[in-house]
């Protein structure tokens, strides 16, 4: 039915060796840890300085929690929305690899008769959001540049 | 803004149509040199007579211009001497930032000050603009002084009337602080008299927003049987580039006034960056001086308390950054009694709630290293569930990782404490920590990681004397193994002529955690999960540290994602389902669970265009019946938004709860906004929250009517109108209306 | 330039004398016309033109018309210790009524550096008045420039070159 192993051939998920991250204190402290640990997994170094090969510019990022319905006075339910716009810069040739943002969501129930236990879920949910988000956002690096080398390779030919 | 061409009273062709026109054609004003001291003064006029040596009468379309003026008149008598000039007849002075027009006016040159008679004024670039017996111009000190004035930001209607103005004995134009302050001022709408002032303050710029503009509204609260009016009239001050404060007079019936002050201020001084909202509101009550503090049990039935005429209540939000990886946060409340929110309108959010949570919590933060102590507790209101509080936790991470090891360890100390003393709920300083090592390889198409985990927990109860706990201290010791791993498999997939990718990711995971009896643990800050497809890799199926759930067990997964070109995910759907290899024997409940499959969990998600669509249902191994759901649609087409949110809990249980949120929200045409949010009980069948917005919106004014009704917990019901005015371009109170409704259709 | 005269006499007393590159004088009509560089004095008044035309009745100066591209006049008036300057197309001088009218393209500058510009100036030297409007022929504003005196004394104006006629 047409599937196939994902980016077959190419060594480690992600094209380049090393990394700098780049974001202020906006940004959350979960997301940069989570990125710097994926990245890890994948073989790429994370560096503090400009010598990296490519550098991700992470923007600050928005979090928001609307209370979609309650019960007897409480919010009982909550969507959780958290977006992340980034850009990836190769340093060496100093052009764009990808700017975007990435979004999750997730929903969360509230019981007030045990509020420290939602209030330790919704950390735990936090921190599961900024790791789905840093896995979107090297997800759509690494698609990014295997187009880019798609194009190239297919110009070679 | 730019005048493209104007005439008084006909309609301007310039960008924004809601623009008061220009009361005079603009003239080209030459800039002020500040070296120069003495500029010379250029007067142009048909005739010129000189009745005396030092006097000039010059006659015929008069117009003097120097640098930073233009005063253009019929007639012009100048002296030369003095440095006056006497304007008669169509006046019109120019200034960047002012025109005035009058029947007259002095002008002299040497104290740099002008006055005008029967005058019509504009501020520039808003446009503002107004009539005036008199201004009297100090060009040095910056400042025009108005007698008996008015002003309005409307435009002229075609009968030369204005919607909304505001009538001075005194207003002061200062161009140096670029505010505008009156004195006993009254505001008319529509010629009807509906405010009044005594001291008005409203800045040219529009960072500060001046007069807020009051709010009308009625409230029925809790306990009442007919709804209170009030009205809130706030002022604004805006003390300093960093710092301002508003002070809310709320009179309301039956209970007096209340007043309400909110401080906020930023600052940095060298490195320590530092800001806090401080929100104090106090009242007289006599409702509740005479009638007592009413409160309704969970039956319905109210409760009179004490008679207490002294009602407040504090709010703070405060943090701060010391440098150095030390930071701080305090948002804390205090109030006077359970009910304040609910009898005063002050905030709407915990207008029903049953509690808030508060915190003070200092946190270091190194790059692998973090620590953080926090106080942790809940201002009781309306029958408030009595919660451990956390008095302290102090808590402290540190992370490794090296080539595919990573290391993590956070640890707790907490001390848990309920506000009221009760049966059944110990107290308690638990010390936790859970270590975790994981391994994990991964490339383009597969992952897999190992992670091993070492909970190691300690519960010193407190023996209080209250409650007897069966035993001082427990500990326990739970290791915990998980492998886990996923292929990622791709292929190109067309769907009406757009190319995609499409991708199926099965994943597995194997997850053994052994046995140990925590039946004896109280449940501090442990509960089920919300529901969510991400609970099957979960390595406990509670929430917090008070139960660590023994499983032996494989979750499967499969997911398929359709993604854009770029890598952008439009829809996905993903079923999994646990198989257990042997029973669980701690739950919340004490009852050992003996299936040998979880229920099948179902996710779906569309992200597509104007629509977006989520699901997680949880359907029951057995007979697939729908057990536990939560489904959200959404559309949205620039300003237009409709949004259908569903809840199912428990189905078939005696805890069965499902909920239908439902609203909209629709520009009408270009005056009118429309938007309605409510929330209906299925099984109950009735509507426990509505919300109806209505918003006009014409060119120099708006107003919003919100009406809500929001049920309690006994089945009362908790009404309230609100009437929102606002002076566009005066008072920018922000629209309440559509942050109220996008609070809830925001995502 | 100007230096200030040293004379207190009125200019009114003081003789006149003219110097031109030609004249055509008849002492019946009690005109004299002078051209070509013409330059009248009297006292401090000195008048300049292309063509001077004077109407002396009976050895009586009554008017003086000069006419030039543009013709100029000036006179130091003691009380502002400072001078009246102004030129025009055509400058018409009344000794007896001690007027000046400047007519076409006229610009006066009076004490304090005002400077005065319309289509015709009418001064009154006595009573220093001005008036000023459009004529027939020509339409145009009239425009005045205030220089408002600057705070400290004004430095004195360079020493005029003693510039000796031509012909006599």
């Amino acid at each position: 039915c047409g599937f196939h192993l994902r980016g077959l051939g190419s060594t480690g998920a992600l094209p380049f060796k090393s990394a700098q991250i780049q974001a202020d204190s906006n940004v959350r402290e979960e997301l940069v840890l989570a990125l710097k640990r994926q990245l890890n997994s994948v073989q790429v170094e994370v560096l503090d300085n400009q010598t990296a090969e490519v550098q991700i510019l992470l923007m600050p990022t928005q979090y928001q929690a609307s209370r979609t319905s309650t019960r007897l006075g409480d919010a009982t339910s909550q969507l959780l929305k958290m977006t992340q716009s980034f850009q990836v810069i190769n340093l060496t040739s100093g052009e764009k690899i990808i700017s975007g943002s990435s979004e999750v969501y997730r929903d969360r129930q509230i019981n007030t008769a045990v509020a420290l236990a939602s209030d330790n879920e919704l950390r735990t949910i936090q921190k599961s959001m900024s790791e789905e988000l840093a896995r979107q956002i090297l997800d759509r690096v690494a698609r990014a540049l295997r187009n880019a080398d798609k194009v190239t390779s297919k110009a070679k030919e | 803004e730019d005048y493209k061409t104007v005439q008084v009273g006909e309609n301007i062709h310039t960008t924004n149509p809601c623009a008061p026109q220009l009361i005079a054609k603009p003239q080209k004003i030459t800039a002020k040199d500040p070296k120069q001291t003495n500029p010379p003064q250029h007067i142009e006029a048909d005739s010129l007579l000189q009745p005396s040596k030092n006097e000039y009468l010059l006659q015929g379309h008069a117009n003097l211009n120097q640098p930073g003026l233009v005063v253009l008149s019929d007639e012009a008598v100048l002296n030369k001497q003095t440095q006056t000039a006497v304007f008669n007849g169509h006046v019109e002075l120019h200034q960047p930032e002012l025109i005035i027009t009058a029947d007259n006016a002095r002008v002299n040159n040497r104290q740099e000050t002008a006055v005008l008679n029967n005058t019509r004024y504009q501020i520039l670039p808003s446009r503002t603009h107004g009539k005036s017996k008199n201004i009297q111009i100090d060009q040095k000190a910056q400042q025009a002084a108005l007698a008996r004035a008015s002003l309005t930001t409307c435009k002229l209607n075609s009968d030369q009337s204005v919607d909304w103005d505001l009538k001075f004995d005194e207003l002061t134009i200062d161009n140096k602080t670029r505010r505008v302050v009156g004195k006993n001022t009254t505001l008319y709408f529509k010629d009807i008299p509906i405010f009044y002032t005594p001291y008005f303050d409203y800045p040219l710029d529009d960072r500060a927003s001046g007069l807020l503009f009051p709010e009308i509204g009625s409230y029925k609260s809790l306990t009442q049987n007919e709804s209170n009016q009030y009205v809130k009239m706030p002022y604004y001050f805006n003390i300093a580039a960093n710092m301002d404060d508003t002070l809310t007079a709320i009179p309301m019936t039956q209970r007096g006034l209340a007043l309400e002050n909110e401080f906020r201020y930023i600052a940095r001084n060298n490195d320590i960056t530092h800001g806090a909202k401080i929100t104090l509101t106090g009242l007289q009550d006599n409702l509740t001086a005479s009638e007592g503090i009413v409160s309704s049990d969970l039956d319905g039935n109210l409760i009179y308390g004490d008679k207490r005429s002294e009602r407040w209540r504090a709010s703070i939000e405060a943090n701060q950054n010391w440098g150095y990886g030390f930071s701080s946060t305090l948002n804390w409340d205090e109030v006077s009694d359970e009910s304040f929110f609910a009898d005063i309108p002050v905030q709407n959010n915990l207008k029903t709630a049953t509690q808030k949570q508060r915190n003070a919590q200092i946190n270091y933060k190194d790059n692998a290293f973090s620590a953080y102590i926090q106080l942790l507790s809940y201002l009781r209101l309306q029958n408030a569930a009595i919660n451990y509080e956390k008095r302290p936790e102090i808590g402290a991470s540190y992370a490794k990782y090296l080539g595919n090891f990573d290391f993590e360890i956070a640890a707790t100390v907490t001390d848990f404490v309920t506000p009221v003393a009760v049966t059944n709920k110990y107290e308690a300083v638990r010390f936790h920590t859970a270590p975790t090592l994981s391994y994990q390889i991964q490339n383009s198409y597969a992952h897999l990681k190992t992670t091993l985990v070492a909970n190691q927990t300690q519960y010193n109860m407190r023996d209080d004397g209250f409650n007897e706990p069966n035993q001082n201290t427990i500990t326990r010791f739970i290791p915990q193994m998980a492998v886990r791993g996923g292929l990622i498999f791709e292929r190109d997939f067309e769907f009406n002529k757009q190319n995609y990718i499409q991708t199926l990711e099965p994943e597995v995971q194997y997850l053994y955690t052994p046995y140990e009896d925590q039946s004896n643990i109280t449940l501090f800050d442990t509960a089920d999960r919300s529901l969510d497809f991400s609970n099957l890799f979960a390595l406990n199926r509670f929430t917090g540290a008070d139960r660590i759930g023994d499983t032996r067990q494989v979750s499967a997964a499969l997911t398929s994602k359709l993604l854009s070109p770029q890598g952008r995910p439009i829809a996905e759907a993903g079923v999994g389902q646990i198989a257990y290899l042997e029973d669980r024997r701690v739950t919340l409940s004490n009852i050992p669970e003996t299936d040998k499959v979880s229920d099948i969990f179902v996710k779906l998600g569309l992200n597509f265009n104007e629509w977006y669509f989520a699901s997680t249902t949880q359907l029951d191994s057995h007979d697939q019946h729908l057990t536990n759901a939560n489904t959200r649609l959404k559309w949205q087409r620039n300003d237009d938004l409709a949004l259908l949110n569903h809840t199912l809990n428990n189905q078939g249980t005696a805890f069965e709860t499902e909920m239908l949120s439902f609203g909209g929200y629709t520009k009408i045409n270009s005056k009118w906004d429309l938007g309605i949010y409510s929330s209906y009980d299925l099984r109950e069948e009735d509507f426990y929250e509505m919300q109806l917005g209505l918003r006009y919106d014409s060119c120099c004014w708006a107003a919003e009517f919100i009406a809500e009704r929001t049920q309690l917990e006994n089945g009362l019901y908790n009404d309230g109108i609100q009437v929102q005015f606002e002076l566009k371009g005066l008072s920018s109170s922000g629209s309440k209306f559509k942050q109220a409704l996008t609070e809830k259709l925001n995502f | 330039g100007d230096k200030t005269p040293k004379g207190t006499q009125p200019d009114e007393s003081q003789p006149i004398n003219i110097t031109a590159d030609s004249l055509k004088a008849s002492e019946k009509s009690g005109k004299s016309v002078y051209n070509g560089n013409v330059i009248v004095t009297q006292g401090s008044l000195t008048l300049k033109g292309d063509v001077i035309e004077v109407s002396h009745p009976n050895g009586q100066l009554k008017e003086v018309t000069a006419s030039g591209k543009p013709a100029s006049f000036k006179r130091y008036s003691q009380v502002d210790q400072a001078w009246l300057k102004g030129h025009a197309q055509k400058i018409k001088y009344n000794a007896a009524k001690k007027t000046v009218l400047l007519i076409g393209n006229a610009q006066v500058e009076q004490p304090g550096k005002h400077i005065i510009k319309g289509p015709e100036l009418f001064y009154d030297i006595a009573n220093q008045t001005l008036q000023a409007q459009s004529t027939a022929t020509e339409k145009k504003r009239i425009s005045v420039t205030f220089n408002p005196a600057p705070v400290k004394k004004p430095k004195t104006e360079t020493a005029p070159q003693n510039t000796q006629p031509k012909t006599q």
